[in-house]
């Protein structure tokens, strides 16, 4: 292949790969100067983003009050995978926790806490021990 | 911020514990310190031994301190240069956005980053929890090496702090710009230097724009990048220690990072064919992927959805998720395209290994789309971007070099 014609292909590639990079740049940019208000589908959730904030201040609210080692239930509203997606998140901020879903198997009998977020509950077994920032904590009393 | 200077010392310790082996460049001497800290814990976690500070700082100063100089056989001869200085920019500019968590990997949170916190609480790697149903979806069966940095650095600081674990994907990022900077040593600048700067465009803007920072997939990229120096000489003794590391570190990375150790140690292998050679390869990658088998099966963690039946019929859903991944999509806007080129890199007999080993990577990726239990078309669209970045960097820096070779032809 010809000198200029091999030059050619990495200027080609070279152009090619700066658009990508400031386009991307300027894009992110202007996504985080919006984070306040910026909203995704749960899947593409981000640190700083007002979901996942109000998520992170139960979950700091919610660590000393409950031991290390306990098994919690979190419960949230229903609605595109979103419930599936705080569950994670509420994994990630209790990580000394056994998080689980209302639907794993045997929830009911292993679990000892139960978060709400946004959701009520109407469960005799469950006593309300704090309203926190965007959650509720409740105590499960054994079956 | 405090908690990045733990990380710091913890990624400063691995490079010094790696003069212990016979390597001479710092990138391999760090793959070589990170594979011996995985063994470390892994040893402890055998004998039931809890992670501590002392437990883990002093096996490593003690290695550093039994390390004796290796003289270098490769030298970065070229000056600094405008391509350098543009990756440079691009690292800065993803380790700015790093650091703020703004583009931190979704994966982070649902598996990378909860065990190296849990990892971290439980001074130990967590077999039980892993073991627990619902933690399927956290693919408890995956190599742990990126959790116990977290972990070890977190252990160092006292406490775990997302912002600073970031660190680690910027120190990859920065040690894959370091092996192409050594692997286009021979390259003249014409060519090195655009090379070096579509290395750094192309990753951080994929790293911005595709929120890479705390993932694992610089690891695989990082263990070809640094491999490309021995890949592309002719074999010697130190290119085996540094294939065999390079392989080892891939293997307790990722799952993708075992089929790639064997693509690496093989193609040097078959360079060589000696036993000293074959040891030298194959035992780093051995201790890594037998420790792991035993792990993974002794605790019920292998996960079924990992594998299914290949069958060519599903060759059409899977291109058909190829040529989506390919368009002018936000992730790559169509640099993937560069994979294309790969197979060329068998042509130039100077890259040919490479090219080889690139290429049987490309090919596995595209047997475990036709191998799989879901959905093939959206795998390939879910999973083929982060994949490609382990393969696009390698590609690159190789091609650049066969583009420059006609100009400064090595000796055989």
């Amino acid at each position: 292949m010809p000198h200029i014609l091999r030059r050619l292909v990495l200027g080609f590639l070279l152009v090619w790969s700066a658009f990508l990079f400031l386009a991307r740049l300027q894009k992110a940019l202007a996504d985080f100067d919006r984070r306040a208000i910026f909203r995704s589908d749960p899947v593409q959730w981000r640190f700083g983003m007002p979901q996942t904030q109000i998520l992170e201040r139960c979950f700091a609210e919610a660590r000393p009050l409950i031991p290390p080692g306990s098994v919690v239930v979190f419960t949230s509203p229903k609605a595109e995978m979103a419930d599936f997606y705080r569950w994670r998140w509420a994994a990630y901020g209790l990580p000394a926790h056994d998080v689980i879903q209302p639907e794993t198997p045997r929830a009911a009998e292993t679990a000892e806490y139960l978060i709400s977020h946004q959701v009520p509950i109407r469960l005799p077994r469950a006593r309300l021990i704090k309203q926190l920032t965007g959650c509720q904590l409740f105590r499960v009393q054994p079956l | 911020m405090s908690t990045v200077f733990p990380a710091i010392i913890l990624a400063v310790l691995l490079a010094l514990a790696g003069r212990a082996l016979p390597v001479s460049r710092w990138t391999v001497r760090f793959l070589g310190g990170a594979v011996m800290f995985h063994l470390l814990l892994t040893g402890y976690d055998f004998l039931g031994l809890r992670w501590g500070r002392v437990a883990l700082v002093l096996p490593l100063v003690v290695l550093a301190g039994l390390g004796t100089r290796t003289a270098r056989t490769t030298r970065t001869a070229r000056t600094f240069g405008w391509g350098d200085g543009a990756a440079g920019f691009a690292l800065a500019a993803f380790a700015a956005f790093a650091s703020t968590l703004w583009i931190a990997t979704p994966d982070f949170i649902y598996h990378w980053g909860i065990k190296g916190e849990r990892f971290f609480l439980a001074r130990a790697v967590d077999y039980a929890w892993l073991a627990k149903g619902w933690n399927w979806v956290i693919h408890p069966d995956y190599p742990n090496l990126l959790p116990e940095l977290f972990a070890g650095s977190a252990l160092l600081a006292g406490r775990f702090e997302a912002s600073s674990q970031m660190l680690w994907s910027v120190l990859f990022f920065a040690m894959i710009l370091a092996s192409g900077r050594e692997a286009l040593r021979h390259t003249p600048g014409a060519f090195a230097q655009p090379g070096m700067a579509i290395v750094g465009f192309a990753l951080a803007g994929f790293g911005i724009v595709h929120r890479m920072a705390g993932a694992a997939d610089w690891m695989p990229a990082l263990a070809l990048a640094a491999a490309l120096p021995a890949l592309l000489r002719p074999a010697d003794r130190e290119g085996d220690w540094e294939m065999g590391l390079a392989a080892a570190f891939a293997a307790a990375s990722k799952i993708e990072g075992m089929p790639l150790a064997a693509f690496l140690a093989g193609a040097q292998l078959l360079r060589r064919r000696e036993l000293g050679a074959a040891l030298r390869l194959g035992l780093p990658t051995a201790a890594v992927a037998g420790a792991w088998a035993i792990r993974t099966f002794r605790h019920g963690l292998y996960q079924e959805f990992n594998s299914g039946t290949f069958d060519l019929g599903r060759a059409p859903e899977v291109l058909r998720g190829l040529i989506e991944v390919a368009g002018w999509k936000e992730s790559w806007h169509g640099f993937v395209l560069v994979l294309l080129a790969a197979p060329l890199l068998l042509l130039p007999r100077r890259t040919r290994t490479a090219g080889a080993v690139i290429s049987l990577q490309l090919l596995f990726y595209l047997w475990t789309y036709c191998s799989s239990a879901v959905d093939a078309e959206f795998q390939v669209i879910s999973s083929f971007p982060r994949l490609a970045m382990h393969l696009i960097p390698a590609v690159v820096v190789a091609g650049t070099v066969a583009l420059g070779e006609k100009d400064a032809p090595l000796p055989r």
